[in-house]
């Protein structure tokens, strides 16, 4: 598989409104997502990592700049060609807007019915995500007859279940408890590592920080930092060994 | 884009919740039988009127021009018949006498004007059926038939008992069956002796009826229909029409339908039983939209086209007039058994008209179904991530 950036975003400007009450909510956005990597966006609510994320997702049109999603250009696409483009990324939604009348099973078939599957295929492939994300014996179970860490993991086999090359979550653990939530991200990691999934996350949850390969803040519509977890790790313990920096760190 | 998806979604959200579901059948059975009730009522004005003409055995009908319907038709002169009879292929004529007169009710007080329908009881031709059983009976003085389908405040009628027509006695030597329709609640048929006995003042100074209301023609067996009917025009005169009997019902129904409001009325009540259908066909099927709009937008992100969107809205709205539908359809059949009891009138649950109800009841979902749709297609993906 190639290294090729998955998404590539060179002075994205986004605006919202119109005339007097026009508002620009992204300035000068420059961000690479590479194969494998788990990217956090941080920051607070309000500072654009939302909207970023549905613009990657396809879901906006792009006014300003370029996006490159999966090597497709987004800007100046029609509507079509953007739910083109939305079949190959996986989304996982902090509501989990399951349909209540559908199983476990049908949920995740949803996400396949877009493709262009033999049935037994489909079958196959909603069987193994739902195993491999320990479900098997809930199925056939309803949303409303299971707890809400189940109804994230079938989110998030709805997500993967047509192997996407970009998954984009926004706060996928916020509805859950600590070790439900640790499950999820584990499964992303896993997912990132072993397949080569790119992946880019909207959280505010510090207990799930450190799967990220780069930590993006964002500020105002601005990316202030831009930071490789495993670089800065490396240069905290540096760091700590230095005797000017050794009683911060036990501070 | 049929069907836009494998997994039954419409069906499945249809039917999830059931006591939605109740409701939603229950509003589309409402619509159907609405319709159905206006259809029938409808149908059953106009069949009712040509219910006399079905039972006559006759191929050509003369009318005075100045009949518009036959339920109150006007007399012409009875030697036009004799005319008639001089054309070849015609081999019988028959004069039918129709007159409203009033009925006493039997060992009671109080009367209601009920049809008077005569013919030569002595004719081979041109008869009811029934009157094959009473032919004998019914040349005696002062005999009738009564019509069993007659409304129920004429009493309970039995052979033999006697009663009051037009001020003279009657007595029923039997029962026939004809049926009402929007202007007489009910008929006795007699032989036109007694007929002139009953209506004096329809006698001419010497004494003979001279004018018949509806003159009935029957054509030997080989001949064309419409070549006799242009003969026969030729030697009548032209106060009269000369009409075969698909013509008389084809100007019966267009009378009852177009220059009365009666057949206004009920295509109209058909257009509101539609509309307010759509109306319900739409509340359901917005309600439901508007409450998994998310799961829309969901399904917008996961990259459904709007195609299948409305696809899955669409079929929904079908299978929504469906299940209204199946029940609507047994529904009506029992209340126009009990309907046709109650009124005498002819309601026939016909293939056509089921056929049309149907397709009215399917229209009207998917109107309400394109006006809901409309929710969804408006829904912006990228707010389910807000």
């Amino acid at each position: 598989m190639s290294d090729e950036p998955v998404v590539r975003i060179r002075q994205v400007q986004h605006m919202f409104g119109a005339g007097e009450a026009r508002k620009q909510v992204l300035y000068d956005i420059d961000l690479e997502v590479r194969p494998g990597e788990i990217v956090i966006m941080t920051g607070p609510s309000g500072s654009g990592k939302t909207t970023l994320l549905t613009l990657i997702g396809a879901l906006r049109t792009v006014q300003a700049g370029s996006l490159q999603v999966l090597g497709h250009e987004l800007a100046g696409l029609f509507h079509k060609q953007l739910v083109g483009i939305r079949r190959h990324i996986g989304f996982i939604f902090q509501s989990h807007n399951l349909f209540d009348s559908l199983t476990a099973y049908q949920n995740v078939k949803m996400g396949l019915e877009v493709h262009r599957y033999e049935a037994h295929e489909k079958h196959t492939r909603v069987t193994a995500i739902l195993t491999a994300l320990g479900l098997a014996h809930r199925m056939h179970a309803k949303p409303q007859a299971l707890s809400s860490g189940q109804r994230q993991r079938v989110v998030v086999a709805r997500a993967l279940v047509h192997r996407p090359h970009l998954v984009l979550a926004d706060e996928p653990t916020a509805a859950l408890d600590k070790d439900a939530g640790r499950e999820v991200v584990t499964l992303l990691q896993q997912l990132a590592r072993e397949e080569r999934v790119a992946i880019v996350l909207v959280t505010h949850d510090n207990r799930i920080l450190d799967v990220a390969d780069r930590i993006v803040n964002m500020v105002d519509g601005r990316i202030i930092s831009d930071v490789l977890v495993q670089e800065s790790g490396a240069m905290c313990a540096f760091l700590a060994q230095c005797p000017a920096f050794s009683r911060c760190h036990r501070i | 884009m049929w069907p836009a998806t494998h997994t039954p979604l419409a069906w499945l959200n249809l039917t999830h919740n059931k006591r939605r579901l109740a409701v939603s059948v229950v509003g589309v059975l409402g619509t159907v039988l609405m319709m159905f009730m206006q259809v029938g009522f409808r149908n059953a004005l106009l069949d009712g009127q040509v219910v006399l003409l079905e039972r006559l055995q006759t191929d050509l009908v003369i009318l005075s021009k100045q009949t518009r319907t036959l339920a109150s038709p006007i007399a012409f002169s009875r030697r036009y018949l004799s005319q008639a009879l001089a054309v070849a292929g015609v081999v019988a004529v028959q004069p039918l006498y129709s007159a409203s007169a009033t009925w006493k009710k039997p060992h009671e007080h109080g009367a209601h004007a009920i049809r008077v329908l005569a013919v030569d009881p002595t004719a081979a031709v041109l008869l009811f059926p029934e009157l094959e059983r009473d032919r004998e009976a019914l040349q005696w003085a002062d005999t009738a038939l009564f019509d069993v389908q007659s409304k129920s405040y004429y009493g309970k009628v039995a052979p033999g008992m006697r009663t009051e027509l037009a001020r003279r006695t009657l007595r029923i030597a039997g029962l026939f069956t004809l049926g009402t329709d929007f202007v007489h609640d009910g008929n006795i048929l007699m032989s036109d002796r007694n007929f002139s006995k009953f209506f004096p003042h329809r006698l001419s100074t010497e004494g003979a009826l001279r004018r018949v209301d509806i003159g009935l023609l029957q054509l030997a067996a080989e001949v064309d229909p419409l070549r006799v009917q242009r003969a026969v025009v030729q030697v009548v005169p032209a106060d009269v029409v000369v009409l075969t009997k698909t013509q008389v019902r084809a100007q019966e129904r267009a009378y009852w339908q177009h220059s009365t409001p009666i057949g206004f009325v009920f295509t109209l009540g058909t257009a509101v039983g539609f509309v307010i259908g759509v109306m319900i066909c739409y509340q359901i099927l917005f309600t439901d939209i508007r409450d998994h709009l998310p799961q829309f937008a969901t399904l917008k992100a996961i990259g459904y086209t709007h195609r299948q969107l409305i696809a899955v809205v669409l079929q929904e709205a079908l299978l929504l007039a469906c299940v209204g539908f199946l029940p609507g359809v047994g529904l009506t059949h029992v209340l126009y058994t009990v309907l046709a009891g109650l009124t005498g009138l002819p309601f026939f649950l016909t293939i056509w008209r089921v056929g049309l109800v149907l397709l009215l009841t399917i229209a009207l979902a998917m109107v309400a179904g394109i006006t809901a749709v409309r929710k969804v297609l408006a829904t912006d993906p990228a707010e389910v991530f807000a």
